[in-house]
């Protein structure tokens, strides 16, 4: 079997037959006497594609959603485009040649001026402009391939492309597609979205593949690492379907786990939440399929403008979120922002080390104009859903007082001003300093809950760039220290009866779940995606049997003993299965 | 004939839906409009092929020029409307 390497763009296993489909070829040149003429038959070709391109739409929003279908508006203004479309006209006529090839030359030059530019959103409007142009030719020369003839009675087809057209994917027969497999795309081109949107496996940047199928192989496709095998024998076949049931019967508990609360076999409950704080995964959040918002990043409010965002901006943006969770969790952190991420009107002098600099809670105290605004804009917030408040970068008592002070006087203007707000918001702080894990048995006494934000706490433990490739071998999160550093976090927050939790990569690491389980951690908060697996994952775990294991655990010696006897929890565990 | 500068604030520049509506903006004048980079280079804002291909990004400092019956208001709707932008 041969098989070739991809990038899985939407994840999930498929096994079917291939269909190709090709890309459009160059149209034929001859040449025209009656310009007129060629000009009356675009005209009839435009109409005819913005009703095609109508359907379509339609058709998108039945069958895969209004926000798939946002593209065929786009592409009607390009077919509406009269000064583009006016220079093929006056190419036809000047050259004498034929108009659906006077197009075609029209488009390479526009394309050619995409050509320089590397961003890669550019790059699908470029590829919207291809598209629109080759349905007005397609229309023009009568015809082109329809896929339905060509996948004939194929029952599980997996459609092999250069790459797919929006209008190309909407004609097809979903109900029989099994899997995408193109050569161009990234993981945000089209193709990926409807087949996530459709939940169909899909492999983008398969180099070759066209060349490697003449059509009707017999295909496999792991899209979790991305790979294509190409006519499969009998037994490798097998084994593959094996492996398809197994995983589609995780998944469809893992979906039924998102929405459910977990709680370990003898009965600790844990909030699984997600991490947000960009438009497009705040635009995805779904109160039903996770327990709440463990961690909304407020930085994207303040990117992209000339100057800060005022009250109402803000109190728009979070109320709206804290609406939206109804009534669950929504923990907002305040402005982490250093001398990393340069906002030109901040004014945030360059620094050698933006991450020991001025940055965070640091700069907010500091500015306490700014910080007044955020808090009065969050607190007001609270009146709309169950919001609480966080601090990042915590290093000493002393800041975290002098922050609950700033909470404090926002809420004496609000009051001034009769401003409805949660009077009792609970205000905790994110654990991401060494210091603040040392500290943390008197930070527990005057903070409502911990958040341990792993990302930057195994950095600072391990005083470890994570962005330097030459030292990320010791950036590592079974790393003894980090992992000590948390125990004694937990240990404090316990002992205080405060919730604790992990918003960093380790909450959603499988390996190390049953360290917290053990540990008695209140929350996770992770990506979206990983939700249902990791409360699955809980409920086949007991507290009050992992904590002898772990306490085993943290007795050992090195990461690697660490390591091996991790992994033999969860191969133990996965075999349970 | 009428002119006035404008700078393209918002993160992604000319994209998407910013060029859609500029381009629906500048089809409800009757004037001929021209949009001309500090570079030189020329677009058409009527046409949307022509806003995409220039690859307008953030902080760019445009020229706008309107000529016909309508010109102040044209190029004082753009400017406001390049002005508002911000995502």
């Amino acid at each position: 079997m041969k098989t070739l390497k991809g990038i899985g763009g939407s994840k999930g296993y498929a096994a079917g037959t291939a269909i190709l489909k090709r890309g459009q070829a160059k149209p034929e040149k001859y040449a025209v006497t009656d310009g007129a003429a060629e000009e009356a038959r675009f005209r009839k070709a435009q109409d005819v594609c913005e009703a095609r391109f109508a359907e379509l739409e339609e058709r998108a929003v039945r069958d895969i959603g209004p926000d798939e279908a946002e593209i065929f508006g786009a592409y009607r203004m390009i077919l509406r485009d009269d000064a583009f479309f006016k220079k093929a006209i006056d190419r036809s006529k000047s050259d004498s040649v034929n108009i659906e090839y006077a197009i075609y030359e029209e488009c390479r030059g526009v394309m050619g001026m995409f050509e320089a530019m590397d961003d890669p959103y550019l790059k699908e409007r470029a590829a919207d402009i291809e598209n629109v142009c080759n349905e007005v030719i397609l229309c023009l020369s009568g015809g082109g391939s329809d896929f339905a003839i060509e996948a004939g009675s194929v029952s599980d087809v997996i459609v092999v492309a250069e790459d797919l057209t929006p209008a190309e994917t909407v004609k097809m027969d979903k109900s029989r597609i099994r899997g995408f497999v193109t050569e161009k795309g990234g993981i945000t081109s089209h193709t990926v979205i409807l087949a996530k949107a459709l939940g169909i496996p899909a492999i983008i940047g398969a180099e070759g593949i066209m060349g490697e199928l003449s059509g009707k192989e017999r295909l496999i496709l792991d899209a979790y690492e991305g790979t294509v095998g190409i006519n499969p024998d009998d037994a490798a076949f097998a084994d593959f379907m094996k492996t398809c049931d197994k995983d589609k019967e995780l998944q469809l508990q893992y979906g039924l786990s998102a929405g459910q609360p977990a709680n370990t076999i003898d009965g600790f409950h844990i909030d699984v939440l997600v991490n947000t704080g960009d438009a497009d995964s705040i635009k995805a959040f779904d109160a039903g399929k996770c327990d709440g918002i463990g961690l909304l990043r407020t930085e994207f409010i303040y990117m992209g403008r000339s100057d800060y965002p005022d009250e109402n901006a803000q109190y728009e943006a979070y109320s709206d979120i804290a609406r939206r969770a109804s009534g669950k969790e929504v923990i907002i952190r305040t402005l982490d922002i250093g001398g990393d991420k340069q906002l030109g009107y901040m004014d945030i002098p360059k620094e050698n080390n933006p991450f020991l600099g001025y940055r965070a809670i640091r700069l907010c105290l500091d500015r306490p104009e700014v910080f007044h605004t955020q808090l009065r804009a969050i607190l007001r917030a609270s009146s709309c859903g169950n919001v609480k408040v966080m601090f990042p970068m915590i290093v000493t008592l002393e800041e975290l007082r002098s922050a609950k002070e700033c909470v404090e006087k926002a809420k004496r203007s609000l009051r001034a001003d009769g401003l409805p707000f949660n009077e009792n918001i609970a205000v905790g702080i994110m654990v991401e300093t060494p210091a603040a894990a040392l500290l943390a048995d008197l930070l527990a006494k005057e903070a409502d809950f911990f958040s341990i934000g792993s990302n930057d706490l195994i950095q600072y433990v391990t005083a470890t760039d994570r962005m330097n490739d030459r030292v990320q071998y010791l950036y590592d999160s079974c790393n003894l220290s980090v992992l000590r550093a948390i125990r004694m976090v937990a240990q404090s927050a316990v002992r205080e009866g405060i919730p604790w939790g992990i918003c960093g990569e380790v909450a959603s690491d499988e390996r190390l779940l049953p360290v917290w389980i053990a540990l008695g951690v209140s929350e996770l908060s992770i990506v979206q995606s990983q939700v249902g697996k990791i409360k699955h994952l809980i409920g086949r775990l007991s507290k009050a049997g992992l904590a002898p294991e772990i306490e085993r655990m943290y007795a050992l010696g090195s990461i690697e003993e660490v390591k091996a006897f991790l992994d033999g929890m969860l191969l133990e565990l996965r075999e349970a299965r | 004939m009428f002119t006035d500068n404008a700078t393209i604030k918002n993160q992604t520049g000319l994209h998407a839906r910013p060029a859609a509506q500029l381009v629906a903006l500048c089809k409800k004048f009757a004037s001929n409009i021209e949009i001309a980079e500090a570079s030189g280079k020329k677009f058409d804002p009527k046409s949307i092929i022509s806003v995409l291909s220039a690859g307008i990004t953030q902080g760019t400092d445009v020229t706008i020029t309107a000529e016909g019956s309508d010109e102040n208001d044209a190029v004082v709707q753009i400017v406001a409307f390049i002005n508002d932008l911000s995502e």
